[in-house]
């Protein structure tokens, strides 16, 4: 081969390995604006597809020409190691990001990753549907975050399964829901007349959402204190769990079925109950199954609970744009236009009021009486059961944790021996990690 | 395992045409600068590979080590020196004993299965057979299927009222729990993996299988020798070194399992199937132990270190 071809070839390949040291860098090539008055770019730090918020953001620049709103999306696994090796190296970049249900806010805040935004604390709650849903992102009076979407818990019903197993549907006033027991015997009735291959699923089996309120029913509170000691060996947890233990081992609740099954198998008609969120109702409507809903149950003798919360946002401390990245939050949470577009996409409960309103009205007429009593089932239990997952140091390892007990139970473990094992190991690793 | 094997005959091969050109007396001052020359553009062609080689290897791999002498805390984020409390903490800690027993059992169990199952495969798929071509196409298939797919196809399967058990109920056998049971689930989890990796390593053992001369047979014929004594006395010593390149590389590439874990049973039932991967993974992206998860990761580098030794010592026991 000739020289040119050489020398064309190494310039080629200077000109690469050049373009690989700028792709290496490119990444965390972010901007926020200079100090000129006009075009501030804010970067806004989520865990979803970035469609999830565009509709929202598209409507916030409408309204706000001077501000772009860039997403940055993180897969969910890698969100909050991410963002704390970001904001752990100066946060450069980030204006906005999502902070999960939990001890997330609590977290961030020792950290000094949060702005501290109670100014907006006022309007927040008079927006939103239940003041427990602002003051739960509370952490030592100062509010940290604000949630544009919330959830709560159901109990869907296969009404034709339901007839043919000669049980009764549950009620649908959410003053007056069944108990678990009352649950567990209607179960089995549909298991002994065979009028389903499932008498009972869960949305989300195995993990702390899906189970914190059967805990918190039966007494047993949250699971973990305030100082990170976990229990789930009380009478209460251990009520729920041997509960739990029970369904599987007697067949009315399948093992070896993974989450993203559970909505499909009820939607196919072969399953007569299925505890699921708001969200069940578009799951359920697409099967063209009868189908009713009504409140979460609870424990006998103990207090009405239903799991709640979603993602909710916040203000990153280290933001050069303070104002206009609050101005976006009031405009997701606050604004009842563009609460409404930041849940529309997803499909998930709005936290506003009006936005909420028209929520409730829209499912409630999307499948006749099946949905009717929806709305007011959904108030009802944000107003007054609902239990926000604890705000603890340590609650990142918990959660995993708690799952991990859970499946381990849902598999045949002894809930006694099991639950003592978690509480040791995950108090121990809290410990460890403080 | 494979782009470093490469590597290193490639390397071997340049130190030789290098050397060759050394001694040779200069003739002129033209044909030294001319080798300079040549020298530079190969530095110069090498080095988006060494680029990428430093920012995704090396650089990761340093910060892997320096965080497993870090402690984070939870509750600030504060990051400071905690020489070999990690390693310590790591080391004595029962949950970690398990995960290495567990890794190392399922390693034990599988890698061999695979190799004699591809290499039956192999010699099988070598006679002349009809459609010899489709059989060996539809061994091949499953390797194609990214390990995630792999995954969710199989936990369909492998449900309680799944299409096995249908199976098993339908030839007699009882129903078996696969991966809701802590003494069944790994053993799930090596059927699935068998099931995609089998066609892939055939591929290696068909290629070793070609380069053995048809002399040697025609010898053996002659000889007097049948198929038996054909395949003990030729076939199979001289497929040792594929086979060995195969039982490595599978090694590396067991050790390494992530995705079936994680889609399938997150570790469980009771740690049954908490593989070194899973555990990594749990530990620093879940647990939020970052220092000890970066440890986990210099030990499993050192054990697979290990395991790469023993692979050039199998290549080279071949060669002598």
């Amino acid at each position: 081969m000739g020289q040119p071809t050489t020398r064309t070839l190494s310039v080629a390949a200077a000109i690469g390995a050049g373009l690989l040291v700028l792709a290496g860098c490119g990444g965390s090539a972010t901007n926020s604006s200079g100090g000129g008055d006009e075009e501030i770019t804010l970067t806004f730090a989520n865990a979803d597809p970035a469609e999830t918020w565009a509709a929202v953001i598209e409507g916030f620049e409408e309204q706000h020409p001077g501000i772009t709103v860039k997403q940055l999306n993180i897969p969910y696994a890698q969100y909050t190691s991410t963002i704390n090796q970001r904001m752990g190296s100066g946060g450069e970049g980030i204006d906005l990001m999502v902070v999960d249900a939990g001890g997330a806010a609590l977290d961030w805040n020792n950290r000094g990753y949060l702005a501290d935004i109670t100014d907006l604390r006022e309007d927040a709650i008079a927006a939103a549907v239940s003041e427990s849903m602002v003051t739960a992102r509370e952490v030592d009076g100062k509010l940290l975050a604000l949630a544009p979407w919330t959830t709560s818990q159901f109990l869907y019903y296969n009404v034709d399964v339901l007839a043919a197993a000669g049980v009764e549907a549950p009620p649908s006033d959410p003053a007056t829901p069944w108990t678990y027991e009352q649950l567990t015997e209607a179960a089995r009735a549909v298991q002994s007349a065979g009028a389903a291959e499932y008498p009972l699923l869960f949305d989300q089996w195995d993990t702390y959402y899906q189970l914190q309120m059967m805990g918190v029913s039966a007494g047993g509170g949250d699971g973990i204190d305030a100082d990170g000691v976990v229990d789930f060996s009380d009478d209460g947890w251990q009520h729920a769990l041997s509960w739990y233990h029970g369904l599987f081992e007697d067949g009315l609740s399948p093992r070896g079925i993974t989450n993203d099954k559970n909505g499909a198998l009820f939607q196919e008609g072969k399953a007569a109950f299925i505890i699921s969120g708001p969200w069940g109702v578009s799951v359920a409507n697409a099967g063209g199954i009868d189908y009713g809903v009504a409140p979460a149950p609870y424990f006998e003798g103990g207090e009405a609970a239903t799991s709640t919360d979603s993602w909710a946002v916040g203000v990153s401390s280290k933001t050069e744009n303070l104002d206009a990245a609050k101005e976006f939050l009031r405009y997701l949470t606050i604004d009842p236009d563009g609460n409404a577009q930041a849940a529309e996409v997803a499909g998930i409960t709005p936290t506003n009021k009006e936005a909420f309103a028209a929520y409730v009205e829209q499912v409630n007429a999307s499948a006749g009486a099946a949905t009717a009593g929806f709305g007011a089932i959904l108030q009802y239990q944000l107003e007054n059961n609902a239990v926000h997952r604890p705000t603890v140091v340590g609650y990142s390892v918990f959660e995993p944790g708690a799952g991990q007990l859970f499946s381990d139970i849902r598999n045949g473990s002894d809930p006694a021996e099991r639950a003592a094992q978690a509480d040791e190991e995950i108090t121990a690793q809290i410990e460890r990690l403080r | 395992m494979r782009p470093a094997t490469a590597t290193r005959r490639t390397a071997r091969s340049t130190g030789r045409a290098v050397r060759r050109t050394g001694p040779r007396p200069s003739g002129s001052g033209r044909r030294r600068s001319r080798t300079v020359r040549t020298t530079l553009v190969a530095f110069a062609m090498l080095s988006p590979a060494l680029l990428a080689l430093v920012l995704m290897r090396v650089v990761p791999m340093i910060s892997a080590v320096n965080q497993s002498f870090r402690h984070v805390s939870l509750a600030t984020g504060d990051s400071e020196f905690d020489g070999l409390a990690n390693y310590t903490h790591l080391l004595t800690d029962p949950g970690f004993h398990s995960v290495l027993v567990v890794t190392l059992v399922f390693n034990l169990v599988l890698n061999p299965a695979i190799v004699v199952l591809s290499t039956a495969l192999a010699l099988l798929t070598a006679q002349r057979l009809p459609l010899v071509g489709l059989w060996r196409s539809m061994i091949f298939v499953p390797a194609a299927v990214p390990g995630a797919v792999v995954a969710l196809i199989w936990s369909t399967a492998l449900e309680p009222d799944g299409l096995v058990n249908a199976l098993l109920e339908f030839v007699g056998l009882p129903p078996q729990p696969f991966l809701t049971s802590s003494s069944q689930a790994a053993f799930s989890i090596g059927i699935m993996v068998t099931w995609g990796a089998l066609g892939y390593w055939m591929i290696f053992v068909i290629a070793g299988l070609k380069d053995i001369p048809d002399s040697l047979y025609e010898a053996a014929a002659l000889d007097g020798a049948g198929w038996w004594r054909r395949l003990v006395s030729i076939t199979l010593p001289l497929l040792k070194r594929p086979m060995a390149f195969v039982l490595i590389a599978c090694t590396v590439g067991s050790f390494l399992l992530f995705a079936p874990v994680q889609i399938l049973t997150k570790g469980g039932p009771n740690g049954s199937t908490n593989l070194i991967m899973f555990d990594i993974y749990n530990r620093t992206y879940l647990l939020g132990d970052v220092g000890v998860g970066q440890a986990e990761v210099v030990i499993l580098m050192l054990l697979l270190a290990v395991i790469v030794a023993v692979q050039f010592r199998l290549l080279r026991e071949e060669k002598a």
